[in-house]
């Protein structure tokens, strides 16, 4: 180890000098404590044999300058004092030195002894700094791994402002963490008809979203459409397919988590029919959409359903409403009603739905902007707690209705 | 989140000390539950009166512990101030758990 031997008695500093060569060190002696302060700049001393006394700068000093965050490592120091008392003890320390030894009666088995100590000391800096080394490009590791996941899943989301008949879909997604548990989807299943859900799994992070993204594989069209699939194609297809509750049913059984990992979601699915203008809802556990009517005031749609995976053989049932152009329906996950702001306030129901309709009359994409910069000052700017979702329907003007196309 | 239990006639009243049923507070909420049943209660009333908030995980631990419970057992809860109760009708766990207004009231409907 290199040690650093400070002291303007030149007899003393080459007895301390060669004491600590014999114990096989590699000795610098300087002899003041500004030339020691230059010395270290090597960036090789690991530890300092300082005199307490001496000119330019003393021993205290340069112990301060040692604790002063400019050096890079822990660099062990010991004073060489004559001063004994308590009061000196404890003015040596708050000014950085972590060991003594007298100089009167001076005592090499001592200053041996002293030195192990601090090299002890030193070799589990080593340690811990090499564990901190190792941990950081760990975390860097898991981190990379996290956000190339967030682009997975952030990819199996629908693209903008995806069209079906006159109804146009936009949506909003904010997760907590790099990855999330809830998710949507808007599938067309024919020329006729568009499914669409959103889906909350319980709890969030990485367990939570890869319930998730298993959940989007299962959802397609030919999952949704069910045995109309293997009917002729026709344009009534989703009649003899699986209907809106038969889906999530089968999603139920699907699902049903063991004891231990209860690992259930809440979702709403439900199904447009463009040529009628009715959209089909089943509810399961969900917060429950928001209609805003282009003649009414705005209401939410449904009483709620069991959540899926929670318990087997729960039934699920389907609300029918008619669309028309003007109307908006959103749907989203509790992220945004149980946002919490610094006083613990919940955004709530009422806030959200008192916003929607205030901004009933602006482009959908402005309404979804601006409810999340409202989410974020709520949250006041922090790491959102739960991820915050929202599918936007907005049922467009008396066009003619137009093939289901993405 | 710290549970206060006693034992009335045959059932183990539970009572939650704490406002949030949440991912925090669920997993010892269920481990403790869970052991209650293990050693042999089959009457347990959950008393919610103190908790304003159930999130995901804390009606996926209410759940659970519900599952654990033998057949012939019953568990019920009490209390359920406005925002649990809506949660409660939300996901139609109404209809899964015997919801009483208060301790007594629940104490004699397990009686009877």
């Amino acid at each position: 180890m290199r040690v650093l031997v400070a002291d303007d008695d030149a007899v003393m500093a080459a007895l301390l000098g060669e004491l600590l060569t014999t114990w096989g060190h590699d000795v610098v002696t300087v002899y003041d404590g500004e030339q020691a302060w230059l010395a270290l700049a090597d960036g090789e001393i690991r530890l300092v044999v300082s005199d307490w006394e001496m000119p330019v700068l003393d021993g205290p000093g340069l112990c301060r300058r040692l604790r002063s965050g400019a050096v890079p490592h822990y660099i062990y120091a010991i004073l060489v004092t004559g001063y004994t008392s308590d009061e000196d003890l404890v003015k040596g320390m708050a000014a950085g030195a972590d060991d003594f030894v007298r100089k009167t009666p001076f005592s090499p088995d001592e200053l041996h002894a002293r030195v192990r100590a601090g090299e002890r000391i030193l070799a589990l800096e080593g340690e811990l700094a090499r564990r901190n080394v190792e941990l950081e490009s760990a975390i860097g590791v898991l981190h990379d791994d996290l956000e190339a996941a967030a682009s997975v899943q952030k990819s199996l989301l629908p693209a903008d402002a995806k069209i079906a008949g006159n109804v146009q879909f936009s949506s909003m997604f904010c997760p907590s963490t790099h990855v999330s548990g809830d998710i949507f989807n808007v599938v067309p299943l024919d020329d006729r008809t568009c499914a669409f859900y959103v889906v909350d799994v319980a709890g969030h992070g990485v367990p939570a979203s890869l319930t998730a993204v298993s959940l989007s594989n299962i959802l397609t069209r030919e999952f949704l459409a069910g045995a109309a699939e293997n009917a002729p194609a026709n344009s009534a297809a989703i009649d003899s397919g699986r209907s809106v509750p038969e889906v999530v049913t089968s999603l139920n059984e699907r699902f049903q988590a063991d004891h231990e990992s209860a690992r259930y979601f809440t979702m709403v699915y439900g199904v447009l029919d463009c040529e009628t203008s009715t959209i089909k809802l089943c509810e399961a556990g969900h917060p429950l959409p928001i209609l805003i009517p282009i003649d009414g005031p705005a209401r939410t749609v449904g009483s709620g359903g069991f959540p899926v995976g929670l318990l087997p053989g729960s039934t699920y049932e389907a609300d029918e409403i008619s669309v028309r152009p003007g109307d908006r329906l959103y749907l989203y996950s509790d992220g945004i009603t149980e946002c919490t702001n610094g006083d613990g306030e919940q955004f709530g129901d009422e806030r959200l739905l008192s916003y929607l309709e205030e901004t009933r009359d602006l482009p959908i994409r402005a309404v979804l902007e601006g409810l999340e910069r409202s989410i974020s000052r709520w949250n006041g700017g922090d790491d959102l707690d739960d991820d915050v979702s929202m599918l936007a329907l907005d049922v467009l003007g008396d066009e003619p209705a137009e093939t289901v196309r993405d | 989140m710290k549970l206060e239990d006693n034992k009335c006639g045959n059932a183990l009243v539970i009572k939650l000390v704490g406002d949030r049923l949440d991912a925090a507070a669920a997993p010892g909420f269920k481990e403790t539950v869970t052991r209650r049943i293990d050693d042999g209660e089959d009457t347990i009333l959950l008393d919610l009166s103190l908790v304003d908030f159930i999130d995901s995980s804390g009606l996926g631990a209410l759940v659970s512990v519900l599952k654990r419970m033998s057949p012939a057992g019953k568990l019920v809860v009490c209390g359920l101030r406005d925002a649990a109760f809506n949660m409660f009708r939300l996901t139609r766990m109404d209809k899964v758990f015997p919801i009483f207004p208060s301790q007594a009231e629940a104490l004699t409907a397990l009686e009877a």
